[in-house]
């Protein structure tokens, strides 16, 4: 007992264990072990220094006046003994985990082209992390039993099939100042709230309008990521080997507009797509340069890749495409007024559709992106964005345009409203995601309850609400897909 | 002003620092400095009982870092990393107290790798869902409450603390027995407008770590609701060399291992 201080009776230090041992205030403790101690209290000479504590010293001149918790004996203290006593190999960074999750969700509009079920299936999740000093390894497997696409073979590029492998990396510090990630792995940048505009790593649109939790809405990408943290500015370059597309909507589980056809169509007429999948041939390459000035952080953005879902087409072989992709962008970050205000910035240039005139290629477009969150009271936050989305060169692509495809406009305006809640012990949360296409007069709600009814098992509903009156809209042309879904998981 | 919690961790003392009269002032600084400030950095695991009015209960298991700015008691920075519930593990939570602004909050959620701020600015929220409030944890300004001695015992000073806006907060005032040696606060009350004491803190256990005395359970206790949570701090440590640089964005991605354990 080193830290001992002398001025401390060893007939504290018992009782002081004693109370820690059973739980006991240490009033009642010392009140008990007082009387029954073993030890008498004299067995040790009263140390030179503070005179030893009367046993009547708990006697409170107040009702209210509390006991000293054990440790705050008349010394002050005890030895810390019990602290060596937790079990280092508890200390688990080695971390395994997982969760069980059924799902279920119905179209609430008739789908002439879709089953009326949306979604059906139960998820078995397995994750493990080993971190060392040295190295951080992740694994997290989905075993899925899909009952809406049995028969499936795998294919881990499009979570096919009955595996979706969702992390599978490693990160390791070459020199101090670095770390390099380098396997599957879902990644995010930019400051929007379900926005994205910098942010050109995979997404799965499928996913998030059917219901799926939202972790799934970023879908893997198969990449090296070295993060170099210098004193002011952090540099994060990300390489992909071969592209990384979205699990985009390709009508097999959410009908959507066919240009072609020029209607919606849904799981009978498939989107076919030629995907880039040359290794180190159809590569991308995304770059953040990211420094924070005091509160703010500020961002700026690259990326040489591909456009993420098939924008493109050929008329020839009719197969969507996945043109070529440059951008560059900014974000800013920080608090306002109580608030966080978030600011994006963003252009995209239409590698394959220079002048703006290829009537099948996306146009070069810039983006902005403005929003605004803030307490409203305690546990309610509401948050509100804006993006507009500005073609450059509007009128070589109104020039090209074939007859009868409907035209984009010159700018597009969108709004997003936020409203979030939890009940104080935080078991029930609400939230209201809202989409207002102004230019395209389209929406779309997310509502979603959680409760969790303990640490481990969890109910969760929710519904994605598509509206329009345009077939071709971003949202018009979803809206026979308006489902509701249920779900309940256990962690553990 | 501080309230329960040792600080996310953090509790020690001034050892026998009780000497002569001390004015309020002075008491409700060193108090501070117990609660919140002791070392210039550190580490504990933090384990969490909720135990609410029906009897049904949850768990919070964490681990904290603590860092502080150079200098007299003022910013600081905190590092948590979640060890459980499952539906909560490996996710990170930085913060950067400030004493003259809202602090600056972040939540990484690695399934998705994202890096969200947090705009909620009330402290007066739950602390992971537990019957701690975020100010329990964090720690309350000095500057918002007027603080009265209203008695000294033979082991505590009595203070009473009421809101300078009064509004701002649910409770009318509330008072803290701080033990006179150690100046840790031992005993907090929080009363409403009627005078009925409806939340109450108390400390179960200390022990002296590196020379200076900290809480290692406490219990915080909601009247209204009959919900309870014991906060128990594991294998407390302080200056084990934490540099600020972990106080990052990096170390939201990638735990520090190397500090953690």
């Amino acid at each position: 007992m080193p830290l001992v201080s002398p001025d401390c009776p060893k007939s504290f230090l018992l009782v002081t264990a004693l109370a820690a041992v059973a739980h006991l205030p240490f009033q009642e403790a010392t009140a008990a072990s007082f009387a029954e101690n073993p030890l008498p209290f004299n067995l040790e000479e009263p140390q030179e220094g503070e005179p030893e504590v009367p046993v009547g010293l708990q006697a409170a001149d107040d009702d209210r006046e509390p006991g000293l918790p054990a440790g705050l004996g008349p010394a002050g203290a005890d030895d810390g003994a019990g602290v060596d006593s937790f079990d280092r190999s508890t200390r688990a960074f080695r971390e395994f985990g997982g969760f069980l999750d059924l799902r279920s969700g119905s179209r609430l509009r008739d789908d002439p082209d879709e089953p009326q079920q949306s979604l059906g299936e139960l998820r078995l999740q397995l994750n493990g992390k080993i971190a060392l000093e040295w190295i951080t390894a992740r694994a997290v497997v989905d075993v899925v039993h899909d009952y809406l696409a049995e028969g499936q073979e795998l294919d881990l590029d499009t979570s096919e099939g009955s595996i979706d492998l969702r992390t599978l990396d490693f990160v390791v510090s070459p020199v101090e100042f670095a770390d390099l990630r380098i396997g599957r792995q879902a990644l995010t940048w930019g400051v929007g709230d379900l926005l994205f505009l910098n942010d050109l790593f995979p997404k799965d649109w499928n996913a998030f309008f059917l219901g799926r939790d939202l972790e799934y809405l970023k879908a893997p990408a198969d990449v090296a990521r070295l993060s170099l943290f210098f004193d002011d500015v952090t540099v994060d370059v990300v390489y992909g080997p071969r592209f990384n597309a979205d699990r985009f909507l390709d009508r097999r589980r959410l009908s959507s507009f066919d240009p072609i056809a020029g209607e919606i169509s849904g799981a009978d007429t498939p989107l076919p797509v030629d995907r880039p999948d040359r290794w180190f041939v159809d590569d991308e390459l995304a770059v953040r340069l990211a420094r924070t000035v005091g509160s703010w952080e500020l961002a700026a953005y690259g990326y040489q890749g591909f456009w993420k879902s098939p924008e493109g087409f050929d008329p020839d072989l009719s197969v969507a495409l996945f043109p070529r992709l440059l951008s560059g962008g900014v974000s800013a970050r920080g608090p306002w007024r109580k608030g966080i205000l978030s600011l994006e910035g963003a252009s995209y240039r239409s590698i394959d559709d220079p002048g703006g005139d290829e009537p099948y290629l996306p146009n070069s477009r810039w983006l902005f992106l403005a929003g605004y969150e803030r307490e409203l009271t305690t546990d309610l936050i509401a948050g509100i964005q804006y993006m507009g989305t500005f073609i450059r060169q509007h009128e070589e692509y109104l020039q090209n345009l074939p007859d009868g495809t409907p035209a984009a406009a010159a700018s597009d305006h969108l709004m997003t409203l936020r409203l979030s809640w939890q009940n104080r012990a935080q078991m029930l949360r609400l939230s209201l995601f809202s989409m207002w296409g102004i230019t395209e007069g389209d929406g779309y709600l997310r509502p979603h309850v959680s409760y969790a009814l303990s640490d481990s098992w969890r109910l969760e509903t929710g519904a994605n609400v598509l509206h329009g009156d345009q077939p071709h809209s971003r949202f018009g042309q979803l809206e026979r897909n308006t489902n509701l879904w249920g779900a309940v998981r256990y962690s553990f | 002003m501080v309230t329960s919690i040792t600080a996310i961790f953090g509790l020690a003392a001034v050892i026998g620092g009780a000497s002569g009269d001390l004015s309020v002032e002075e008491i409700v600084k060193r108090t501070n400095h117990a609660a919140y400030y002791q070392g210039n950095n550190g580490r504990a695991r933090v384990s969490m009982v909720i135990t609410d009015g029906q009897g049904r209960k949850r768990e919070r298991e964490l681990s904290i870092l603590r860092y502080d700015a150079p200098g007299p008691d003022g910013e600081q920075k905190f590092y948590l990393y979640f060890h459980a519930p499952a539906d909560v593990a490996r996710m990170t939570f930085l913060v950067h107290k400030h004493l003259d602004r809202d602090d600056d909050r972040w939540l990484y959620i690695p399934a998705l790798d994202l890096v969200k701020r947090i705009a909620a600015t009330d402290k007066r929220t739950s602390f992971v869902g537990s019957d701690f409030l975020y100010e329990d944890v964090s720690g309350r300004q000095l500057d918002q409450d007027h603080h009265e001695l209203l008695k000294t015992t033979e082991n505590f000073y009595l203070l009473k603390h009421t809101p300078k806006d009064p509004d701002s907060v649910k409770f009318a005032h509330y008072t803290m027995w701080i033990h006179k040696k150690s100046f840790l606060p031992t005993k907090v009350e929080y009363s409403d407008a009627s005078g009925e004491v409806y939340r109450v803190m108390t400390v179960g256990r200390v022990e002296t770590i590196d020379g200076k005395p900290t809480v290692l359970e406490a219990t915080m206790e909601d009247r209204r609701t009959g919900s309870r949570t014991v906060l128990t701090y594991k294998d407390p440590a302080y200056d084990i060399g934490v540099p600020e640089r972990v106080f990052t964005e990096r170390y939201l991605r990638r735990a520090p291992v190397k500090y953690l354990k």
